[in-house]
C-alpha cells in the first residue's frame, strides 16, 4: 500500500458524521487533512477537540460553500500557499432535501440538491487541475444505495447519488489519462447526523437499534476511504464499492420476514 | 488493520497466475498454493490452524461451455470444504477469474457473480466475507487482481460483502 504520510487531502463537508470520519481516517495514515464546512457549522475548537481526542494533529479549517467558485479558489489558493500539493480529494458534501409524496416533488428541490451534491465535484477537479497543475492522485465521491432502493423521503438523495455515481464513470477515462483515480463509495445506514435529519425519528430507531447488526460504522467507511487512496485498489477506477455488510441485497419484502417475525415474538 | 488475514490458502488451475497472486501478498501470508481443487481437503487437514482467508481462481470458466460452470462453483465448494474440516469458515473468501468477451463465458461470469450474491446473503449471519476479482486477462490486470485480493484481506474492507470487482489494467 502507498505510504499516505505527508500528503494531503480535502474532505469537504468534513467536520461532522461522515466527513469527520474520513477526515480522521486519513490523519491516522500521517496525511495532512483539510476540512470544508459552511456558514460557521462548527468551529476551530469543535473541530480541533475531535481531532485531539482521536490523538490527531488539527486539521486546517476553511469555510467553503461549495457552488460557490470563488470559495473554492480561496481554499485551493490556502492549500497551495500551505502545503503546495493536494493528493486526495473526498467530495463528501450532500445538501438535498426530504422527498414528500408525488405532489410535494418540487424541480427546484431536485435541482438545488444537484447543485450541491453532484455538480462540485466535477467543478472542484476542474479547479483543482488548474491551480496545482495535475488531478488530484485519488477522488473519491460519496454515495448511497440510495439509487437502487426505495426509502420514503430519499428522493433527491437518490437522484443526486445517482448521478454522481454516473459522473464518476463519465469522469474516470479523462481523471485515468491525466494519472489520477476516481472512485464512488457507497454504503447505507451510518449513523450520522444526516440519517437522523433524512429519515423520521421511527425510521432511525428502526434503522440504528432493531437493524443495528447491519448498520456500518463511519469508521468503517474511513477504513475503506484508507483502503481506496492507497493504491490496491486502483483497478476499481471509475467504479463504486460498496461497503455495506451485504444488507442491501438481502433488503427486501420476502428476505426479511423471518426478521420481523423474529423482532415480533 | 488489525483484521488483517494472516494465513491464507490459494487454490485454482492455473499456474501462472496462482503464482503471481502468491508472490504479491505477503509471503507469510500464503500457507499453501493449490493447483488443484480436489485437493484442497487434504491440505487443510495438514495446516496447523485454520486459514483466515481462501482465495481460489475460477479458471474452470476457461474451458468450454457447458463444463464452464464448474468453476464458478468452485468456489462454493472450497468455502464448504475448508468449514467441514477446520470446523469454521474462513473470514475471507475470494474468487478471481479472467474478464472473458465471449458470450456464454460472460453469462457464466454473470452466474457465478449473481450467486455469490446470494451465497452471501445465504451467510448474512456469519462472519465472511465473500467477493470476487475479474480482472482483465494481461500482466497488470493480473497484478491489479493480486492488489485487490491484498486490499481485501487488509481489514479495511470488511464491510464490503458480495462485490464483483470488475477490473481495468490501465
Amino acid at each position: 500500500m502507498i505510504d499516505l504520510r505527508g500528503q494531503v487531502a480535502l474532505v469537504t463537508g468534513g467536520t461532522r458524521g461522515l466527513g469527520l470520519a474520513l477526515g480522521q481516517a486519513l490523519a491516522m495514515q500521517g496525511m495532512h487533512i483539510v476540512v470544508t464546512h459552511r456558514w460557521g457549522s462548527v468551529s476551530d475548537l469543535e473541530l480541533n477537540a475531535a481531532y485531539s481526542a482521536a490523538g490527531l494533529p488539527p486539521p486546517l479549517l476553511k469555510e467553503a460553500d461549495v457552488i460557490n467558485p470563488d470559495d473554492t479558489r480561496e481554499l485551493l489558493d490556502t492549500i497551495f500557499e500551505r502545503f503546495g500539493r493536494l493528493d486526495i480529494f473526498i467530495s463528501n458534501v450532500c445538501i438535498a432535501g426530504r422527498g414528500s409524496d408525488f405532489d410535494g416533488l418540487r424541480f427546484r428541490d431536485l435541482r438545488q440538491s444537484l447543485d450541491y451534491s453532484v455538480w462540485p465535484t466535477q467543478q472542484y477537479l476542474t479547479q483543482i487541475e488548474a491551480r496545482f497543475g495535475k488531478v488530484p492522485r485519488v477522488t473519491i465521491g460519496m454515495s448511497s444505495d440510495g439509487p437502487d432502493h426505495y426509502y420514503p423521503g430519499y428522493d433527491y438523495v437518490a437522484a443526486s447519488k445517482a448521478a454522481l455515481e454516473a459522473l464518476i464513470a463519465a469522469l474516470a477515462p479523462e481523471i485515468g489519462s491525466k494519472g489520477g483515480r476516481i472512485f464512488g463509495l457507497r454504503t447505507r445506514q451510518v449513523d450520522t447526523q444526516s440519517l437522523a435529519q433524512i429519515f423520521s425519528p421511527e425510521i432511525h430507531a428502526l434503522l440504528t437499534q432493531r437493524f443495528e447488526r447491519f448498520r456500518v460504522a463511519a469508521t468503517d467507511m474511513g477504513d475503506a476511504a484508507v483502503a481506496l487512496c492507497g493504491g490496491l485498489l486502483d483497478g476499481l477506477h471509475g467504479q463504486v464499492l460498496c461497503a455495506d455488510k451485504g444488507a442491501a441485497f438481502h433488503d427486501n419484502f420476502i428476505a426479511t420476514l423471518p426478521l420481523w417475525q423474529e423482532l415480533h415474538t | 488493520m488489525s483484521n488483517a488475514a494472516r494465513f491464507v490458502v490459494l487454490t485454482g488451475t492455473e499456474l501462472l497466475p496462482m503464482t503471481t497472486l502468491a508472490k504479491a501478498l505477503y509471503a507469510k501470508q500464503v500457507q499453501t498454493i493449490h493447483l488443484d481443487a480436489a485437493s484442497l481437503r487434504e491440505s487443510i487437514e495438514k495446516l496447523s490452524s485454520p486459514p483466515d482467508a481462501l482465495v481460489v481462481g475460477l479458471y474452470g470458466m476457461h474451458a468450454n461451455v457447458p463444463d464452464s460452470i464448474t468453476g464458478a462453483f468452485n468456489l462454493i465448494d472450497a468455502i464448504r470444504q475448508c468449514r467441514d474440516v477446520s470446523g469454521c469458515l474462513p473470514r475471507y473468501a475470494i474468487g478471481i477469474f479472467p474478464q472473458s468477451q465471449e458470450a456464454s463465458l460472460a453469462a457464466v461470469s454473470a452466474a457465478a457473480g449473481s450467486l455469490m450474491r446470494y451465497v452471501t446473503s445465504h451467510m448474512l449471519y456469519e462472519d465472511i466475507s465473500i467477493n470476487l476479482i475479474a480482472y482483465r486477462d494481461t500482466a497488470l490486470g493480473l497484478q491489479r487482481a493480486a492488489d485487490t485480493t491484498q486490499a481485501l484481506l487488509s481489514g479495511l474492507l470488511d464491510t464490503v460483502r458480495g462485490q464483483t470487482f470488475v477490473l481495468t489494467d490501465d
